[in-house]
């Protein structure tokens, strides 16, 4: 349930980019939480704003370009709008953009529901020339227009009293612009035929548009009543436009919108090219924008794993105290000090490792994507990503997988393409992590030389581009890129920090209760010294396929929870006090570096990829990553024996 | 006494047309799907649009002149179904 029935809701509708969640960090606080919706991995801000002693729930759907949803955030919010209890919507419209922001607002005046209009980014219109007569849209539309910057907090105090007068005084309703007299024919006969079910929100124009314009949105009881009529009405609309109902519609809203932005706004020609359009000559440049990017991903993981270092390093000391507080109890009651212990190794692996980077990762990434680069990093590597079979919107998740799977996962949420996204979320957990990262380096620096290192990185990345390429192929053919370039804007520190506690709350809470329960269950396999029952389940795998000792198996099972402890509890596990003392070969080492790289991903990745993909692919990603760590262990074994 | 009249009007895919110049959509001869998704971010048949940038295996980068809008980057393979004409 994502609106209570307590409070009055106002909902922020907007395009991508129109700066609709910006306002709505401006007007929220950390109270803020997502809330996700049934049968999608979308998930909507939501929070609670006082208005002069008024408390409403406030609600920030996904960015939608249209009412005909095409990716999983964009149905969140037409579905939200067609069957939610909401009493008011704020429709941001990015100013600067105003024909194409208009387009989405014609469909909102057409759905019929009580509006205001905050036209956002007014600043940034006039700067690009574009005056706006505020009273005329007014007038067009019938609603209040609120002109606001809400990066810079303008506008938003006469908004919220917009807001509050219409909840507490009477909402006002939009007026619709009428298309062409042959298509309001057909939409006036179909209307007629029209009731529409209570629980659903709109006019009956609204779905009579939409019974010709994308029938798969409209209640299936209308669709029943209407359906010989739509159909009339679009094969004559394929007759006399030579389009289908879906273009004709667009192409109808398209002439509304600049029709009326022709009235209400004047164009100046500004002679001066805007800074930032210089900058972009520089960024999206075919040669200059590769070396610019290269240094930015250097700043970027730099930046990433000084300042996690740094704060890992702070927390290490505490949390490696803790175990001395219980200490105690494991000569008297040895089953509880398990149980504790197992806790402890999880949260120390999530408070310890996950956090630490995950928090300058999400704070650099969020500031990133508020300045609009991280969409011109996607343009420059779409080419070299269509060689795995996947567009350039993917590169952010895989940038985002060597600090750690978790927050790469979260952010293959941006990949609007549910295909694309499935592939992107398998591949992630072959991405090395830092926790894998570390178990490479400390390996090989120990057994083999910094050059077996390479190799291994060198195999990953094969395998990635292999498994992406197979993946791709398997699938069917994704739609082709359309991404939006928005224009460079200045991020705010603030902004990125509300983001940013919000995603590591939302991580916590998702995964804490799964964590805890998996690393209690580590605990006991300890105290009943299970770990020999799990190594002779391992020997066949281990021993026979890959000629390491069989004592490594319980290992594993350790490195399902933290990557990290593999090295740990290799040593504990052959009885040496330091990896240089494994006594194992060179070779053996390789192969056993090769397959916990590949293996099963860490019980965090495991239950966000659950959580985010669902059962299935989760699934089939463990299976396929165990299938591939194992195959390509026996290979090294096979090569290296040769 | 005849006067020429020379056609100064040449029809290309997309990834053909030459950048920095004024460019009319004609023709978007992609599935449903992309072309309802380009109708949906505000391209449409008539539009004029400018190439800003593009190399021989990425993206197209484009802007839409006829509604000031943002650039966007598409697909090659979308971009070959995109049809233009403009002015040699």
């Amino acid at each position: 349930m994502i609106v209570s029935a307590d409070h009055k809701t106002i909902v922020l509708v907007g395009q991508p980019n129109s700066g609709k969640s910006t306002l709505f960090n401006v007007l929220s606080d950390l109270k803020t939480s997502t809330a996700n919706y049934a049968g999608t991995s979308a998930s909507v801000n939501k929070t609670e704003i006082n208005v002069y002693g008024d408390t409403y729930t406030l609600i920030d759907l996904p960015g939608s370009y249209t009412l005909n949803p095409i990716s999983d955030s964009e149905k969140l919010t037409t579905n939200f709008l067609l069957l939610e209890k909401f009493d008011l919507i704020v429709n941001v419209v990015d100013a600067s953009l105003l024909t194409r922001s208009l387009e989405l607002t014609v469909e909102l005046a057409e759905f019929g529901m009580p509006m205001v209009i905050a036209l956002n980014m007014y600043d940034e219109a006039q700067s690009h020339g574009i005056d706006i007569d505020i009273d005329q849209l007014e007038r067009k539309l019938k609603v209040p227009v609120i002109p606001t910057m809400a990066l810079y907090g303008k506008g938003i105090k006469k908004l919220m009293d917009t807001c509050y007068n219409m909840l507490n005084r009477g909402v006002v309703y939009p007026e619709y612009w009428e298309f062409t007299p042959r298509i309001e024919k057909s939409i006036a006969e179909i209307k007629s035929k029209i009731n529409i079910p209570g629980e659903y929100n709109g006019n009956s124009r609204f779905y009579a548009i939409k019974s010709i314009e994308n029938p798969v949105l409209v209640p299936e009881g209308i669709m029943r009543d209407v359906k010989s009529l739509r159909d009339d009405a679009e094969n004559v609309i394929v007759e006399q436009y030579g389009s289908d109902g879906f273009e004709a519609i667009s192409y109808e809203r398209h002439h509304l919108s600049m029709k009326l932005t022709e009235d209400i706004s004047t164009f100046r020609i500004t002679r001066r090219r805007k800074l930032v359009d210089k900058l972009d000559d520089f960024l999206l440049h075919p040669i200059l924008g590769y070396v610019i990017l290269g240094g930015f991903l250097m700043f970027y993981f730099f930046t990433i794993f000084v300042v996690g270092n740094a704060i890992g390093g702070l927390v290490d000391g505490p949390i490696s105290k803790i175990p001395g507080f219980y200490e105690g109890l494991k000569a008297g009651s040895p089953f509880l000090w398990y149980t504790i212990n197992g806790a402890y190794q999880g949260l120390a692996g999530i408070f310890g490792i996950v956090l630490p980077y995950f928090l300058p990762l999400v704070l650099l990434t969020s500031i990133f994507e508020d300045t609009g680069y991280l969409s011109r990093t996607a343009f420059l590597v779409d080419g070299l990503f269509h060689k795995i079979g996947l567009h350039g919107k993917s590169v952010v998740p895989f940038i985002l997988g060597f600090g750690c799977s978790v927050p790469a996962l979260y952010a293959a949420r941006m990949i609007e393409n549910p295909r694309d996204r499935m592939i992107t979320g398998i591949l992630i957990p072959f991405i090395p992590c830092s926790a894998r990262i570390a178990v490479i380096f400390a390996l090989t620096a120990a057994f083999t030389g910094p050059i077996w290192a390479f190799v291994v990185f060198a195999y990953i990345l094969i395998i990635v581009s292999l498994s992406g390429k197979a993946l791709s192929k398997a699938l069917s053919k994704p739609m082709g890129l359309i991404l939006e370039i928005p224009n460079l804007k200045t991020p705010s520190l603030k902004i990125a920090m509300t983001k940013t506690w919000v995603k590591i709350r939302e991580l916590l809470k998702e995964a804490f209760i799964f964590l805890l329960a998996g690393s209690i269950i580590l605990g006991w396999i300890e105290y009943f010294n299970a770990s020999k029952y799990v190594d002779y389940i391992f020997s066949p795998l281990l021993k026979t396929v890959l000629g390491l000792p069989e004592q490594l198996g319980s290992t594993l099972v350790f490195g399902f929870l933290r990557k990290e402890l593999i090295i740990v509890m290799a040593a504990q596990a052959l009885g040496v006090q330091s990896v240089a003392d494994l006594p194992l070969t060179a070779h053996q080492v390789v192969v056993f570096i090769i397959f916990v790289s590949l293996y099963f991903p860490c019980l965090t990745t495991f239950i966000v990829i659950l959580k985010e993909f669902g059962y299935k692919t989760g699934f089939f990603s463990a299976a396929l990553s165990i299938i591939i760590a194992v195959v390509s262990a026996f290979l090294f074994k096979i090569v290296l024996a040769m | 006494m005849h006067r020429v009249i020379k056609l100064d009007i040449a029809t290309k895919k997309l990834t053909e047309a030459p950048l920095n110049q004024d460019l009319q959509i004609v023709a978007i001869e992609a599935g449903s799907e992309s072309r309802h998704r380009m109708n949906s971010m505000g391209f449409h048949i008539g539009d004029i649009l400018v190439k800003i940038d593009s190399n021989r295996w990425g993206p197209v980068l484009i802007q839409n002149v006829t509604n000031h809008a943002t650039k966007i980057a598409i697909g090659r393979a979308l971009a070959e179904k995109i049809i233009v004409t403009f002015k040699i």
